[in-house]
């Protein structure tokens, strides 16, 4: 192993991994994710997620089976391919149902502090890590 | 019929063992009388039996089809298949409350076996899981008895939940149920010995019980997900469904205590750290059985939510209270004298690792309960959904995956930057080289050539310490001989390092695999007439015709379908769908046909009077490197504790009394 | 019927609890239980040098820095017999090595 090491010039070993990075990334541009599908089906799948089925416990409309998330599904379909946007859609069914009908709130009103809190843990866990690596330690009580 | 009574007496017999159990107990360790100590053990061993016997008479009842008791006519009937009757005990909340508690007592039972009744830590322990166990068997034996005599005596039961008719009802919930109590062990262990003040001794101790502790979650989400994938509706393996996240909350703050307690064991740091970790999975488990008893949030795992809710609540809030109080005034014990002293060494990545662990827990905690807050204060219901989890836990996962892949392999204490540059980067070289030809070869996404390059540089550090292993003896007698004996005593006697490096390789394979689902699956709506064909990517596929069958209790929709893949003829395959008018709900059992690593996936979702139907099919590449990466884990982690029981010598240890 | 089978239950349990707070019990109870003793006992004093025999042997540090570590943590321990060690084997334990410290 070690004299495998030493044969290598590590300088010019960088440019190796430098120039693997660019192949991968070049891959990743030639890969077409769902070839066999249309843009407006990937549409529809992803909004098909995010929508969540009004009677059911907690299951979206993809996962639901019941008469109604059927309905919601043909919608969805149909105003998609009468040219209607995500956002559109998402709040036209918004104004019908009320917010409880998206899966995930939006990063507004009600739902914003949800999308806060992550920040936060992280930031008290970076904190939680310094504060360990440094070791603060209390003093002794004396009981 | 005699079982409802009959378990009644039991049940309650066994709870009065428990509470003198622990009045004995307290009196031993008072005034340091083997007597009450051994009269304590006895008692908690007569309870273990007697509850035994209760499980098994309520089980009878399910089998002998006794309605009088009103638990087993609310779960049962003369329908539902005759092996089912064996299990349905804990389809509902009482008979899962009776299976948790009696879990807990195979666990005290296991947890005392060959224990010296002199060892005080373990006696501290014990206050403590008598008292959890206290807790769960009088909320059964008071609150929610299962062996309640009915009114009146039905002709028929309810029957079970056309949901839990399926063969992973016969593993995954016990299996769950045991993983969420068995965290009160470990618990209870640290606990008693920072009482005692002997957390170096029981240290290797603790560490069997988190790291099987953490089996059996590992088991129970694995199984859990298996059978989520096989029934439509539940999104899939995993869908971030409260009580699905109920169970992962304790499963990543044991997995970050694992890991922590290996610092401790090698580094003697992070002890008050290490309670802290122990405290938090036990608030966790306690969260997930509230979320799961108290039906607060939506779900579709409601199956044993009551109104108990209230009775967990409580007794988490006192314990965590409890806890924090206890964790205060201990805290002069835990200093640890050592420092860490460079962020490239293993403990400090360990330490990253497990603030990040924490925090994907936190964040999935308060995912689950930010429901809650809105509906109390703003009276507004909202949900949240798998796209959350998705953005925020995913990347962080995927940090703690090349976290995985690179500390194992560093030194302890420090290591310099260069040298590690220079010992790694062949590593890095040939990973990365492999992992481009291996995504092209499958014309996966980018994201899995990533989870490749990951995957192989852990995997090719880890067999070059296979390799120096067993080239490790250089003398020239008896090379292979010599070479062989050396390689398995080494990895003897250090299994907990091998056996930890085999789990790794596993989560990393479980890794690939949600990559390749979530990244390269496919998914298309299909409606189909009887005799029509379609073609979806490589697939075609032939709807030949629907059989319906009715029972006494359900009606059966199968979907009879020939699939070609690659002009290659495969076979028949079928997709069924059962409409349970009782319970006005469907259960579907999807089609899954495993090529390779790949899976043809398909339902019915709509079935029309013409039988004509609309097929939901999806194509999920690498999906079964979730299962088989799973039990790599669990084997990598027995590998781990072993030898389970250390080497032991005979010698006279109880000691006498008064002599 | 039932009630009664509960009662006998009692009876046995109350028996069986009050065993251990005879006397005669005990001389009986320590003749038979030559229990297993449990070692589970880690040896903190050893834990640094556990943790860099491990590491290296699992190759993450190399010969020198081995040695160099073991001279900061026994400053009186005989290098010239680890390197005879070294010579034989590439594999080190940490019995073998606390025998060559020298006191």
């Amino acid at each position: 192993m070690k004299k495998q090491l030493k044969s290598i010039n590590y300088y010019r070993s960088y440019y190796l991994i430098g120039s693997l990075v660019l192949c991968m990334t070049m891959l990743s541009c030639f890969y077409d994710k769902q070839s066999d599908l249309t843009h407006n089906e990937i549409r529809y799948l992803e909004l098909e997620t995010k929508i969540k089925c009004p009677i059911c416990p907690a299951e979206t409309i993809a996962e639901s089976n019941t008469k109604i998330s059927q309905d919601l599904k043909d919608f969805i379909k149909n105003k998609i391919n009468d040219g209607w946007t995500d956002e559109q859609i998402k709040s036209f069914l918004v104004s019908k149902y009320g917010i409880e009908i998206l899966a995930t709130p939006d990063k507004k009103g009600i739902g914003l502090f949800l999308w806060i809190i992550p920040i936060i843990i992280l930031i008290i866990a970076s904190l939680t890590y310094f504060i360990l690596y440094s070791n603060i330690r209390v003093k002794r009580r004396i009981i | 019929m005699i079982y409802g009574p009959l378990g009644d007496i039991l049940i309650k017999l066994s709870l009065g063992a428990y509470i003198y159990s622990l009045m004995s107990l307290f009196l031993g360790i008072k005034f340091k009388d083997f007597k009450f100590l051994l009269s304590s053990r006895f008692a908690a061993n007569i309870g273990f039996v007697l509850i035994l016997i209760s499980t098994i008479t309520l089980v009878l009842g399910f089998v002998n089809h006794d309605y009088s008791i009103q638990y087993v006519a609310d779960h049962s009937s003369d329908a539902m298949p005759k092996i089912y009757t064996w299990i349905a005990f804990y389809s509902g909340n009482e008979g899962s409350l009776l299976f948790i508690s009696t879990s807990l007592s195979v666990l005290l039972y296991i947890f005392l076996k060959n224990k010296n009744l002199d060892d005080m830590t373990i006696n501290y322990s014990k206050i403590f899981i008598l008292f959890f166990l206290i807790f769960l068997l009088g909320t059964t034996a008071i609150l929610a008895n299962p062996f309640n005599e009915s009114m009146y005596i039905p002709d028929d039961g309810q029957g079970i939940n056309p949901l839990l008719l399926h063969f992973g009802m016969f593993i995954h919930p016990p299996v769950q149920m045991i993983g969420l109590t068995a965290v009160s062990i470990p618990f209870s262990l640290s606990l008693g010995s920072v009482i005692n003040n002997d957390s170096d001794n029981k240290l290797s101790l603790l560490r069997k019980w988190s790291i099987s502790t953490w089996m059996i979650l590992t088991a129970g989400l694995a199984l859990g997900s298996w059978w989520a994938y096989t029934i439509l509706g539940w999104g899939g393996y995993w869908a971030w469904d409260p009580v699905e996240n109920s169970s992962l909350m304790p499963w990543l703050i044991m997995t970050a205590l694992i890991h922590s307690i290996i610092v401790q064991n090698k580094r003697n740091m992070f002890k008050g750290w290490n309670l802290f970790l122990v405290v938090f999975a036990f608030f966790m488990a306690q969260m997930g059985m509230f979320i799961n008893r108290g039906g607060a949030v939506p779900s579709v795992h409601s199956f044993a939510s009551s109104s108990l809710g209230w009775t967990f609540l409580i007794f988490m809030t006192i314990s965590s209270f409890l806890s924090i109080i206890f964790f205060m005034f201990n805290y002069s014990k835990l200093n640890s004298p050592k420092k860490v002293t460079s962020v490239l060494s293993r403990e400090s990545f360990i330490l990253i690792q497990n603030v990040l662990f924490l925090s994907v827990a936190l964040i999935t905690l308060m995912g689950t309960i930010y429901p809650v807050f809105t509906q109390s204060i703003e009276n507004q219901q909202i949900y949240v959904g798998r796209e959350f989890y998705d953005k925020v836990n995913g990347p962080i996962l995927l940090i703690l995956m090349v976290i995985l892949s690179i500390a194992p392999f560093i030194p302890w204490k420090n290591t310099g930057f260069k040298s590690f540059i220079k010992k790694k980067i062949i590593f890095i070289l040939i990973s990365l080289i492999i992992a481009i030809i291996n995504s092209w070869l499958i014309q996966g996404h980018y994201w899995i050539t990533i989870t490749l390059f990951i995957f192989y540089f852990a995997t090719f550090q880890f067999l070059n310490e296979v390799y120096r292993i067993i080239s490790v003896s250089k003398s020239k007698k008896f090379k292979y001989m010599n070479r062989i004996k050396i390689a398995f005593k080494m990895i003897f006697s250090n299994s907990s390092r091998y056996g930890g490096l085999i789990s790794h390789t596993g989560i990393l394979l479980v890794m690939l695999g949600i990559a390749g689902t979530s990244f390269m699956g496919l998914e298309k709506d299909f409606a189909l007439q009887p005799g029509e064909t379609a073609v979806f990517k490589n697939y075609k596929f032939k709807y030949v015709e629907s059989i319906v069958t009715t029972k006494s209790d359900h009606t059966n929709y199968e979907a009879m379908m020939e699939i070609n893949k690659n002009g290659k003829f495969l076979g028949t395959y079928s997709t069924s769908k059962s409409y349970y008018p009782r319970f006005d709900m469907n259960s579907t059992k999807a089609g899954i046909i495993e090529f390779g690593l790949e899976d043809f996936y398909f339902s019915q979702s709509i079935l029309s009077e013409d039988n004509s139907a609309v097929f939901e099919v999806k194509i999920n590449p690498l999906v079964s490197l979730i299962w088989y990466g799973s039990i790599v884990v669990i084997l990598g982690a027995f590998t781990s504790i072993l030898p389970l029981f250390e080497r032991s010598r005979k010698n006279k240890l109880y000691l006498r009394n008064e002599e | 019927m039932i009630n009664f089978i509960g009662f006998i239950i009692l009876i046995l349990i109350s028996l069986i609890i009050f065993i251990p707070f005879n006397d005669k019990f005990w001389n009986f109870y320590n003749h038979i239980n030559l229990k297993r003793d449990i070692n589970t006992k880690s040896d903190i004093n050893k834990t640094d040098l556990n943790s860099v025999t491990n590491d290296y042997n699992s190759g993450l540090i190399d010969y020198h820095d081995f040695k160099l570590e073991l001279n900061n943590l026994y400053p009186n321990i005989n290098l010239l017999s680890i390197d005879k060690i070294h010579q034989r084997n590439n594999y080190f334990e940490t019995e073998e090595i606390l025998l060559h410290v020298e006191n």
